[in-house]
């Protein structure tokens, strides 16, 4: 286990990656944290201070200098970034100005962090500047890859907290990067496990740390291995388990373990933005532009698998994209605004070329893919995307939708089993049409827009393909309800309200209209702890992990 | 026919008995039940016509068929003779008669001409017959086009044909006469006639080309321009039955390019264009013969049409085909005239592989072990369903005994002649296979192409 993480923490590639478990790390290993990293602030050679005890049993203020893997001779010494020159700020600007008084009285431990191991070339050269700035108050502790690695085991996974069984767990996640469905599998248990023994309040702290030091150690071995698909499915679980383990404290509750619940999901959530902008911008991105070019890299034989595939894709975009327009929202700084806004009209613009060169997404082969179709619409719409495109896309899926059906063709079905899609349409009879398009949630959707588009030519297709070829079709939609908020968070499909037998009509007016009072007469929606605490798009991402459709409060507004 | 070897002794005897088959004539005149099922051959060994024209004239019922009959199988002195006993046969191909009788009229006739050809008594035989026919005539006018379709000219056929439009399905026998009479007529100076009468019938979508088994044969393997000519004119008439009946005259035939020097119709700009949607549209599962006739028209269309059909050559032939459609377009010369803009489409073409291959392996996109497994499965079972199929409708393998081999790359059979001699024979085992290529597009975006191929079938002339 201890080289499992050493090697993870040898293989971190940023600064800032080292940063972003360890003052988690601190927290869990009594320290309290009172400076953590920031960007684009004089720091004076401090990336994190904290007070705790030592291994002497002294409580002292602890100022850790961080770099990423080895400290050679060019991190030590040979650049403004390199370490000396950070240790030299500490010794001049830091320690004389920047403590705060209460603990001015203590001792001072400065701690030189690197993820991997001190080059003996430079090993000299440390050990001078330790003896000549070493003082009855101010000494100086080596934090390299191997003792990070026991302090992680130390602390936030040391066997009282985290048994062998879930550490098998996690053990066999890493071990299975390359079969996401089953390092999947293994990282939700240890993670159904963690929330479930999570009683107290420290324990709910402790393991939402957890989760997200294991989300990291996952991540980065599978960065390694060039292959990211488990942790993304995983870091979106990890949200909604972390999101879990806050609600009870909302608005209730010790405010502390709050603040450090919150402190702990913000890092989730960049986390999982950047796993996503990870696969995304380099690996999808680069090659929206190209014919086909996505489609085919799915390299399969079956038209099921680049279906399923384009739209998980478009569905990951358009979340990645909302949840950076909430970092957005989140952020005080307007230089990091305006940045990130340029990054969320990119990613629009990039989902409708992903869309134009790889025409599997005008139709999808579920009903359940409106929800990825519902999560680009709204991206589109918040972010002020191109509606012209966003018509052109549902037109054309109208037609598809129109000949799939009509011809017993490879038209959306309400099946999810694998299995049944390979074979859909299984047989080109009524019988099984009727059986294979019970319910659809994409056609209202698709009908709001065409309402909202002025589309009448597509709505008119609708109308009759609903009154005639899917007439007995439930077409439906979804609103949370009060039970929702635990549904939510658990994975459960036992919660909301359907909407049921909505008019698909010439004008798509009624529709909207029925859509539009049955949001205004519930109040459950508003309700939702995300929705109180505007961490709106924690229930995107629980529709889109768990398969719920998307709730049209988030889009009703944009069609009527 | 083989039918009337056990009466050829009968015959015979009638000849060299003149007395008793006077004798039997007279019983057959009189009403004899026995007498009148013998009636043919002995009017046929009397080689009397003026006694069988009697019978004909006289007898309204099966009497009056065997006096055609006979009257068909005689030897006449001269072209006057046969003439006299046409005379009386042609009145009763007339419509006023009734379907059997102008049936075997319309049969002895023809067999007279056969020894005595007049080709004006020919033309007015079958204008006669194709008044209103019945079925049993148009079986009888189908039959004359397949046993002397050879000496007839479009003065006769023409109408001939004409009446057999009216054959539906029901009626096969015909159907296979007229199968027989149009594969004659191929190889004579009437293809004309034969694809006018296809296109005629096949209109009505009740029937296809595969009702004409041997005619559809001839012209997929026959020549290449005659074949050009057919599958042009069916795709331009922008009628659907007749589209898919391009489809089934190539479906047995491989898939090849019409060559070069194949001739292309001179046509107004938007028909070249609709040529090649409905080329497109047909015969997008034999990529090759598709581009040939979309390069055929390359040939002489103006500049601005050649570049939309090289627009089409490339997309959706070239991005759906890489293989063999590729090859084929590579084999075009520089002389050719529609070197340029194929060579065009095909940098596009290499500029889209080039593009397909850029982003490589994405091991994110890949579908799961699960994934692979079932959809390996489910192609596994499809395939032994295929062949299975194939089998059981193969005539060679109902005919043979089937060995499997499990081992080894030759064979020893033990085999003991009927004389209880044993010889041993030895096979060397030779792998054999085939191959189809995919369009791409039918994993990439199965409901585009099914969407595509639609609107180009339906597509209407401008």
């Amino acid at each position: 286990m201890k080289l499992l993480f050493r090697s993870y923490l040898s293989s971190l590639r940023e600064r800032e990656e080292l940063d972003a478990i360890l003052p988690d790390l601190l927290s869990e290993l009594g320290f309290n944290v009172y400076s953590r990293p920031q960007r684009g602030t004089a720091q004076a050679g401090v990336d994190i201070a904290a007070v705790g005890k030592d291994d002497d049993g002294e409580r002292k203020v602890f100022l850790f200098s961080v770099k990423q893997g080895d400290l050679t001779r060019s991190t030590w010494d040979g650049s403004p970034q390199a370490l000396r020159p950070s240790l030299n700020e500490i010794l001049d600007t830091y320690i004389p100005t920047r403590i705060p008084k209460r603990y001015q009285k203590l001792k001072i431990v400065i701690c030189l962090v690197f993820g991997g191991d001190m080059q003996e070339q430079v090993r000299g050269h440390v050990t001078g500047f330790i003896r000549r700035n070493s003082s009855r108050r101010i000494s100086f502790d080596e934090w390299n890859g191997d003792r990070l690695a026991a302090l992680l085991l130390k602390g936030v996974l040391r066997e009282e907290i985290m048994p062998k069984t879930l550490r098998a767990d996690f053990q066999k996640a890493v071990a299975m990067l390359d079969q996401p469905d089953v390092a999947y599998r293994h990282f939700a248990q240890m993670t159904d496990e963690l929330c479930r023994a999570a009683s107290s309040d420290s324990a709910r702290i402790r393991a939402a740390r957890q989760m997200y030091i294991g989300l990291w150690v996952l991540f980065v071995w599978a960065r390694d291995s060039d292959n990211v698909e488990a942790p993304y499915r995983i870091s979106e679980l990890i949200l909604l388990k972390i999101w879990y383990l806050l609600t009870p404290y909302i608005g209730k509750g010790p405010k502390s373990t709050n603040k450090a619940i919150t402190q702990v999901l913000v890092h989730a959530i960049q986390l999982h933005i950047t796993i996503s902008t990870t696969l995304l911008d380099k690996k999808v991105l680069p090659h929206v532009g190209k014919r086909d070019a996505i489609a085919t890299a799915v390299l399969t034989r079956s038209h099921v698998d680049v279906n399923l595939k384009l739209f998980d894709i478009l569905g990951r975009l358009a979340l990645t994209g909302l949840w950076l327009l909430w970092l957005i929202e989140q952020s005080p700084e307007q230089a990091q605004r305006e940045l990130a806004i340029q990054r969320v009209a990119k990613l629009s613009a990039v989902g409708f070329q992903l869309i134009n060169n790889n025409p599997a997404l005008f139709l999808p082969l579920q009903d359940q893919q409106a929800i990825e179709v519902a999560l680009f619409l709204i991206l589109v719409g918040m972010s002020g995307g191109n509606h012209k495109d966003a018509h052109s896309w549902l037109h054309e899926m109208v037609q598809r939708l129109t000949l799939a059906v009509q011809t017993h063709g490879r038209y959306p079905c309400v099946f999810t089993e694998y299995r049944a899609l390979v074979v859909h349409p299984r047989e080109r009879t009524d019988i099984y049409r009727k059986e294979a398009t019970s319910g659809s949630i994409l056609i209202p959707l698709v009908a709001a827009f065409m309402s909202a588009f002025g589309d009448a030519v597509a709505l008119e297709k609708l109308t009759k393909l609903v009154d005639a070829e899917l007439e007995h079709c439930t077409i439906q939609l979804w609103i949370p309800d009060s039970s929702s908020d635990e549904g939510f968070c658990k994975g459960s499909h036992d919660h909301g309200v359907a909407l049921c037998d909505l008019p698909i009509t010439k004008t798509g007016h009624e529709l909207v209209k029925a859509v539009k009072d049955a949001c205004l007469a519930s109040k459950d929606f508003e309700a939702l702890s995300a929705m109180r605490t505007s961490y709106w798009p924690i229930i995107l991402t629980a529709a889109r992990h768990y398969r719920l459709p998307v709730p049209p409060q988030f889009w009703i507004n944009m069609v009527s | 026919m083989a039918s009337n070897q056990p009466n050829g002794a009968f015959r015979l005897w009638c000849e060299r008995n003149p007395s008793e088959r006077s004798k039997l004539l007279d019983s057959a005149e009189a009403g004899d039940g026995l007498a009148r099922e013998f009636l043919t051959f002995a009017l046929q060994a009397a080689n009397d016509p003026a006694r069988a024209i009697n019978f004909i004239k006289k007898c309204p019922d099966d009497r009056r068929l065997s006096g055609m009959t006979a009257l068909g199988r005689m030897n006449y002195d001269g072209a006057a003779d046969a003439g006299k006993a046409l005379h009386v046969l042609e009145g009763y191909v007339d419509k006023s008669n009734d379907d059997h009788d102008r049936t075997n009229a319309l049969a002895s006739s023809f067999s007279i001409l056969h020894k005595h050809y007049d080709p004006t008594a020919a033309e007015r035989l079958i204008q006669l017959a194709v008044v209103e026919p019945g079925p049993s005539l148009l079986y009888a006018i189908a039959d004359v086009i397949w046993q002397h379709g050879k000496r007839l000219d479009a003065k006769a056929i023409v109408p001939a044909l004409t009446a057999l439009l009216a054959i539906g399905p029901q009626h096969t026998g015909t159907l296979r006469a007229i199968d027989s009479a149009l594969r004659g007529l191929l190889d004579k100076a009437h293809v004309g006639l034969v694809l006018d009468y296809l296109t005629d019938r096949l209109h009505k979508s009740d029937l296809t080309i595969s009702n004409f088994e041997s005619t559809a044969h001839a012209l997929a393997s026959g020549d290449r321009q005659r074949l050009y000519d057919i599958v042009v004119r069916w795709l331009l008439s922008g009628h659907i039955p007749l589209g898919n009946n391009v489809v089934e005259l190539l479906r047995s035939s491989n898939d090849s390019a019409f060559e070069p020097t194949t001739m292309a119709p001179t046509l107004p700009p938007s028909d070249q264009l609709f040529l090649c949607h409905k080329a497109i549209g047909f015969l997008f599962l034999k990529p090759i013969t598709c581009c040939s006739i979309l390069v055929s028209m390359i040939r002489v269309a103006a500049k601005n049409e050649r570049r939309q059909i090289g627009d089409l050559l490339f997309d959706p032939m070239l991005i759906n085909f890489g293989g063999a459609a590729r090859e084929y377009a590579q084999t075009i010369r520089s002389r050719d005239p529609a070197y340029k803009t194929v060579k065009a489409a095909l940098a596009k073409s290499q500029a889209y592989l080039d593009g397909l291959k850029s982003a490589g392996t994405v091991k994110e996109l890949l579908p799961s072990d699960y994934q692979s497994d079932v959809v390996l499965q489910h192609l596994h079972d499809d395939m032994r369903a295929a062949q299975k199929l194939a089998e059981s409708k193969s005539v060679l393998l109902n005919l043979v005994r089937r060995s499997t081999i499990l081992y080894g790359r030759r064979s020893l059979v033990h085999v003991t002649d009927p004389d209880g001699t044993q010889k041993t024979v030895e096979m060397d085992l030779k792998s054999h296979g085939t191959s189809i290529e995919f369009p791409r597009w039918e994993i990439l975006d199965p409901v585009g192409l099914d969407l595509l191929i639609r609107i180009y079938r339906a597509e209407k002339k401008q």
